[in-house]
């Protein structure tokens, strides 16, 4: 069975894009990792769900991503949201080392929110991404 | 040669229009019921005390009246629901906190339930309409 996390989370840890200028490789999953401080920007991946197409090995997983803007302005929020969605939306076909992204989008637009422990501002979004197996 | 005729018949087709809505609203409303109750179920939804268990709720429209699922009383407004004509549903939680639980916090983790339950009602559903055909 292919390891979907790792799929997504290898995606939005690739180097030399807008979103990797803005998180490099502070791309958490499942949760954010103790002593975290929102101090740089990050993003916090978590699989709620989806479906299984298991005589195509293919899963149509639905993905929560909250995108930390690293300051207490919902405005670097919204600008790691905005490579977070140049980054995944309407993509398809794409390899990585560990499973093939056959098709990628948004479920929702993103809302701004402010957690309730920390006020630190965040954007919440939710993707539908199915994968694959990587071809041979 | 045999004779063809064509007969246009626009109450026919309004009577097959009527017809194609209220079944997609029927289906909508068992989509809205199923989900609730999935949502509710242990698991997915979290239960500590009930209090947010038991505040889940639908709104459901047909376009024409609204009518409230899961045994609590309406939270009233339209924020999310469909407008005009349109028929659809929106499901929530009036505990106040059912939203945190669903996404986590930064210091408490996600515990899904809506999602999950609405993904089962969906395959539920298709079950049904593939044992229709």
């Amino acid at each position: 069975m292919i390891d979907t996390n790792s799929v997504l989370v290898e995606w939005l840890k690739t180097t030399a894009t807008s979103l990797y200028t803005l998180v490099s490789t502070r791309v958490y999953c499942s949760s954010l990792p103790p002593g975290f401080t929102n101090s740089q920007a990050a993003l916090e991946v978590m699989r709620r769900g989806g479906r299984s197409k298991l005589e195509h090995a293919e899963h149509a997983a639905s993905f929560q991503i909250k995108c930390f803007g690293g300051t207490s302005s919902h405005a670097e929020a919204e600008a790691v949201y905005r490579a977070l969605y140049d980054r995944l939306q309407n993509k398809s076909g794409v390899d990585v080392t560990s499973g093939n992204i056959m098709a990628s989008e948004e479920e929702t637009i993103g809302q701004s929110l402010t957690d309730p422990d920390t006020k630190w501002p965040f954007v919440l979004s939710f993707w539908r991404v199915t994968m694959r197996p990587k071809t041979a | 040669m045999a004779d063809f005729e064509m007969v246009w018949d626009p109450d026919e087709l309004r009577r097959a229009m009527t017809d194609v809505i209220q079944g997609s609203a029927d289906l909508l409303r068992e989509l809205a019921n199923i989900t609730v109750e999935s949502a509710k179920e242990s698991p997915p939804s979290p239960y500590l005390t009930g209090t947010n268990r038991r505040s889940i709720t639908a709104d459901f429209t047909d376009g024409t009246r609204k009518e409230t699922i899961g045994g609590s009383l309406s939270a009233g407004g339209d924020e999310g629901m469909p407008t005009g004509n349109d028929i659809g549903f929106r499901v929530y939680t009036q505990s106040g906190y059912g939203g945190w639980l669903e996404i986590g916090t930064s210091k408490m983790a996600a515990r899904p339930y809506i999602a999950p339950g609405f993904q089962r009602a969906v395959n539920e559903i298709e079950r049904r309409l593939a044992g229709m055909v």
